[in-house]
């Protein structure tokens, strides 16, 4: 009987460990099928032009040739400081400016401040895609900033009702009595936001940077529409493409300006990545 | 004891302030227009990037050549100036080169920072001109000592016009800048290997000439060429190969209907004129050559490869396209070739295809409307052709002996040795079909519902005449939707 | 929300009368750049939109008000790309639920795992932060015909290339790139939900003799189903304004990888021309259908979607 038994566990184990390779199996086939594109175009971005075309992966004469000439023939190097000119304001305004609201929602008692959030909830079913246009045309023809990159920071700086939302949840995880004792030694409200809750809120604060940081970089759609066609203007995802859409296509520097183009965020992710995803683990990206 | 801050946080505050403000400042400096020092005139420019480094070079080059010009009579005229008299200042020429060009132009438009001059393809001049943006050059053009319009070849000029409805008549809004005329190449070394008789160099082959001469390609295909198989028969197998032999890599309807007398739509865009029976003949045509005797490959071959590329690899004898093409196909191609006249019924047989062009246009609201319009001019003026002519796909606009002898000297030494061919299209050719009015909807649609007289099921396939017929309906409720201007006006 | 307001100490009246005041005035200066901004930003464009639909617009000449007319254009037999588009982006949306059901598979090998499940996650999320036109690039290439990596492999093999972005092939391909580089999210979704499962649940399972399969979908799955829920939703929402992949990969041609988006994009001074009234409607239209798809999604959650207590 207890012989039986233990073969029975043996094959359970045998199962067990045939399981467990499987599914290392099937983890380790998708991170290679997702990597695989990865290393493609970073070999790509060390051909030369000569090269380029031929079938092999790697290329036969490793050159760092691409990575000079993509800074020094294209805009890149210029689109990178205005990408970081751009949106540095605006993510650190905005996420201030999330905050400073969850704050007033969580802890201050005003008339108006149920419907209010209520009006703000609702906003977030709005489809973007019907604000787009008129926006566009707001930006254009009333304050003529179309060619400017007010319209790619100013709207961002107000703050965003998603951000909002995260931070409200995470401030009715804090504990009050810190606030209640400063309220005791009659210190402001506002004095409590910058010197109490917003360093408590620290975790939170830094993943939505991180979070609202990369959503901006990569953001395509807003910049195209309002930066206009001056190519000192642009961001760095307005530079790749258009290296993309010249007449003439240099595929060995396109390639290698999509390489540079996602080294930020990459590095971000890297050094970053426990804020990140306990952020994404909540909210979700995009 | 009521101490808000700690030093370090107010420090920290203060400096993350700073910060943003800092780049906030940065981006909008960067962002803010520059503004010029009054020691200049400048003049903005716009050009795209299609024709290449060589075309925006020599752009600038005549930009430059202009810049010398005006601002050596500027000189002139200060030197007469008395003393207290205020020196007029020199003027500068600034060229910024856009990528994909048309679609980036609705946006200068909206940014409001129109450049003084700009260029415009010809197929965009409709959609452009009714949004009000180009100045009506017809008065400068009438005044001025630099063009003679009786000389420019007239289509050159016609496709810049435009009366308020439709394009081709009215007031002038865009200087040609060039014309591009398109004419049928062939590989002569596939001629010779296959046998075919070149075609005559000023008469163009009847299409039904043509299509026994095409059809001899990719049936007999010698074994010394190292090609050992037989390729696809007139007898219905639908596989084409990889390697078939086309005797022409693609068939532009327009040619065939224009030199056929039928047109696409009346001359005041009201009629759609599809259903006649020669233009029937055309497509009926087109179908025979692609469907039964495969001459030319089918649109769902062309979406996979270039027709260029069929040519450069010997994989289609002969090209239809423009002059664009040249300086590729010196650079690139392996054989000898040439230029023949594109093929054209009888009827009309001048009117054998369109031509291509580029213009420029000054903007309505531009400070300097007077040197605008002279920059612009330059283009078209001989001494603008004469530096354009070397960019290797310009036609001179005109009939002057100075700029063909020019091209004539460019060309020589080069391929292709018919140069006259140039120059008869250039005189002859229509605008494209873009033209016919201000958005190509009707064009686009019917393009793409010609698709089932392609069909690979033979019992599928439309004929000719059961989809323009139908088709005609299609277009003109097309038109009526996109244009309703044109039928309400003429009514009243 | 329970949690508004301050009512847990309770100082003498006198003083709390004014603590009131300074509190209401503080909530309204903290409340009021969010609010401000969405107004300038968000309701101001909202009410706009509907006017601009009305018109028809250039940005150069005046407005004309045309009434209902864009819409009826938008529904006549004339419009032959947006409805089909639509069509398109709700083909596309299959993507969704292909890239939810591999996460989910993804997140359960994941979270049983000891070693090296940080490692994988990290791989899986990295697609997710990069750009999309950088990965529309780089695909593209993968994708091309003559010099992609794809056909080089194939050709390798002595196969036939394929044109992988072609009217047959295109929809797959670009399905296949969206599955594999959107799961990032969605598994760190699902794996945090996963880790939250109550132990005790498997364990009363596996007393109950369930194999791995078993408590996969008796407990895993339903535990997950409102994660999913969200998935769903969004991805869905996401799906039908796709854009950036879409204009750098194919443009719209072939004409069934053509999205609502690149159309409205076109109208708006693109190669359709400037018609900013028209491409207004259509945003609106495809707001709707948005609406609509995301309150079929909740009508049908409540059949499939388990909510705790």
């Amino acid at each position: 009987m207890k012989l039986l038994n233990v073969s029975k566990m043996r094959v359970k184990r045998a199962g067990e460990i045939g399981g467990k390779a499987l599914s290392y199996f099937v983890l380790i086939a998708v991170a290679f099928l997702m990597l695989v594109p990865f290393a493609y175009l970073l070999a790509c971005s060390f051909k030369t032009a000569q090269e380029i075309n031929l079938s092999s992966f790697f290329p036969k004469q490793w050159t760092g040739r691409n990575y000079v000439a993509v800074f020094e023939e294209t805009v890149m190097l210029r689109s990178f400081l205005n990408t970081f000119l751009y949106i540095i304001p605006p993510v650190l305004c905005g996420v201030f400016m999330s905050a400073l609201c969850a704050y007033g929602f969580a802890r201050l008692r005003f008339p108006g401040s149920q419907v209010l959030f209520s009006c703000m909830m609702a906003t977030l079913v709005i489809p973007n895609i019907i604000i787009m246009i008129p926006s566009y045309v707001m930006f254009a023809n009333f304050y003529k900033w179309v060619g400017t990159p007010l319209p790619v920071m100013l709207p961002a700086m107000f703050g965003s009702t998603v951000m909002m939302f995260f931070f409200l949840n995470f401030l009715r995880t804090l504990p009050r009595d810190y606030e209640e004792a400063a309220i005791l030694d009659g210190m402001g409200r506002g004095g409590i936001f910058v010197t109490i809750i917003f360093p408590l809120m620290k975790p939170a604060i830094i993943t939505q940077i991180l979070l609202c940081f990369i959503n901006q970089y990569n953001d395509y759609l807003t910049p195209l529409l309002y930066l206009g066609n001056d190519e000192q203007l642009f961001t760095v995802q307005l530079a790749i493409n258009q290296m993309n859409s010249a007449y003439a296509v240099e595929t060995e520097k396109l390639l290698t300006a999509c390489v540079v183009a996602m080294v930020p965020t990459c590095v971000l992710f890297l050094l970053c990545q426990k804020y990140l995803t306990d952020g994404i683990s909540v909210t979700g990206l995009k | 004891m009521f101490r808000i801050l700690s030093w370090k946080q107010l420090l920290t505050w203060i400096i993350s302030v700073a910060f943003v403000l800092g780049c906030f400042l940065t981006a909008l400096l960067i962002g803010a227009p520059t503004e010029y020092s009054g020691d200049y005139t400048v003049l903005t420019l716009c050009h795209w990037d299609n024709g290449g480094k060589t075309e925006t070079d020599l752009v600038k080059e005549v930009c430059l050549s202009f810049e010398q010009k005006i601002n050596e009579e500027i000189e002139a005229y200060n030197q007469t100036l008395s003393k207290d008299e205020e020196p007029q200042q020199p003027i500068k020429v600034e060229v910024s080169v856009i990528s994909s060009y048309e679609s980036q132009f609705n946006s200068i438009i909206a940014a409001q920072n129109v450049p003084d001059v700009f260029l415009v393809p010809d197929g965009n001049f409709g959609q452009w001109v009714s949004t009000g943006v180009m100045l009506d050059l017809t008065e400068y053009v009438a005044n001025s000592d630099v063009i003679d319009l009786d000389k420019v070849w007239p289509s050159a000029v016609d496709r810049y016009r435009y009366n308020g409805k439709t394009m081709g008549s009215g007031s002038i809004y865009c200087m040609p800048k060039d014309i591009t005329p398109y004419v049928m190449y062939y590989n002569k070394d596939m001629f010779d290997a296959y046998g075919v008789p070149y075609p005559d160099p000023e008469t163009p082959w009847t299409p039904y000439e043509a299509l026994d001469y095409w059809s001899m390609f990719g049936y007999s295909r010698s074994e010394e060429l190292g090609g050992s198989t037989v390729y696809v028969s007139r007898t219905g197998e639908t596989k084409v190969r990889d390697d078939h032999v086309y005797g022409v890599a693609k068939i532009y309807p327009e040619s065939l209907i224009w030199s056929n007398g039928a047109d696409y739509l009346s001359a005041d865009r009201t009629e759609v004129l599809i259903d006649t029976p020669e233009f029937i003949e055309v497509y009926d045509y087109i179908q025979l050559a692609t469907m039964d005797n495969c001459v030319t490959p089918t649109s769902a071959i062309l979406s996979t490869t270039s027709e260029k590329t069929l040519f450069l690899n010997g994989q289609a004898a002969c090209y239809i396209e423009g002059r664009s093409v040249t300086s590729d196909l010196r650079n690139q191609a392996t054989f000898d070739w040439d230029i023949a006249p594109i093929p054209a019924f009888e009827v009309n047989q001048d009117c054998n295809g369109w031509s291509g062009s580029v213009g420029y246009a000054v903007y309505k609201n531009t400070p300097y409307p007077d040197l605008a319009y002279r920059l612009a001019e330059y283009f078209t003026s001989l001494e603008g052709q004469l530096i354009m002519t070397e960019s290797g796909f310009s036609i001179p606009l005109y009939n002057d002996q100075e700029a063909i002898d020019k091209l004539y000297e460019f060309d020589a030494g080069q391929l292709p040795n018919n140069t006259g061919e140039w120059l008869r299209a250039a005189e002859h050719q229509r605008a494209g079909l873009w033209q016919y009015l201000p958005s190509v909807r009707w064009k686009d649609k019917m393009a793409e519902d010609s698709g089932a007289m392609f069909e690979s099921d033979p019992s599928k396939r439309l004929t000719a005449e059961q989809f323009l017929t139908d088709e005609k309906e299609v277009v003109l409720s097309i038109i009526k939707t996109d244009f309703p201007e044109l039928f309400t006006l003429d009514g009243q | 929300m329970n949690t508004f307001g301050n009512n847990a100490v309770k100082p003498p009246k006198k003083k709390m009368s004014r603590q009131r005041r300074s509190d209401m005035i503080w909530g309204y200066i903290c409340v009021a750049p969010l609010t401000i901004g969405l107004l300038l930003f968000l309701a101001a464009p909202l009410c706009f939109a509907l006017y601009l639909s009305l018109t028809q617009y250039d940005l150069f000449n005046e407005p004309v008000f045309v009434g209902f007319d864009n819409f009826i254009r938008a529904f006549s037999a004339n419009e032959t790309q947006f409805w089909p588009s639509v069509g398109n982006a709700f083909v596309m949306s299959i993507g969704v639920l292909l890239s939810m059901a591999c996460s989910l598979v993804l997140a359960n090998l994941i979270s049983g795992k000891r070693k090296g499940s940080n490692v994988f996650r990290m791989i899986y999320f990295l697609p997710t932060i990069c750009s999309s036109v950088a990965v529309g690039i780089m695909w593209k290439r993968i994708y091309d015909y003559q010099y992609g990596f794809i056909n080089n492999i194939v050709a390798l093999f002595g196969g036939d290339k394929v044109n992988w972005l072609d009217a047959a092939h295109a929809v797959p391909s670009i399905i296949f790139l969206n599955v594999l580089f959107g799961m990032g999210t969605n598994i760190l979704l699902y794996i945090a939900t996963i880790k939250n499962v109550p132990a005790s649940y498997y364990e009363a399972a596996e007393l109950d003799g369930a194999g791995s399969l078993q408590k996969f979908f008796y407990i895993t799955l339903p535990s997950v189903s409102p994660v999913s829920f969200y998935i769903l939703t969004t991805g869905l929402i996401g799906s039908l304004q796709g854009f950036a992949i879409y204009q750098v990969m194919t443009n719209g041609s072939p004409s069934n990888t053509m999205m609502p988006m690149l159309i409205i994009y076109n109208y708006m001074g693109g190669n359709y021309g400037a018609f900013y009234g028209y491409a207004s409607s259509l945003a609106i239209l495809l707001g709707v259908i948005i609406a609509i798809v995301t309150a079929l999604n909740f009508g049908i959650s409540k059949k499939w979607v388990y909510y705790e207590s």
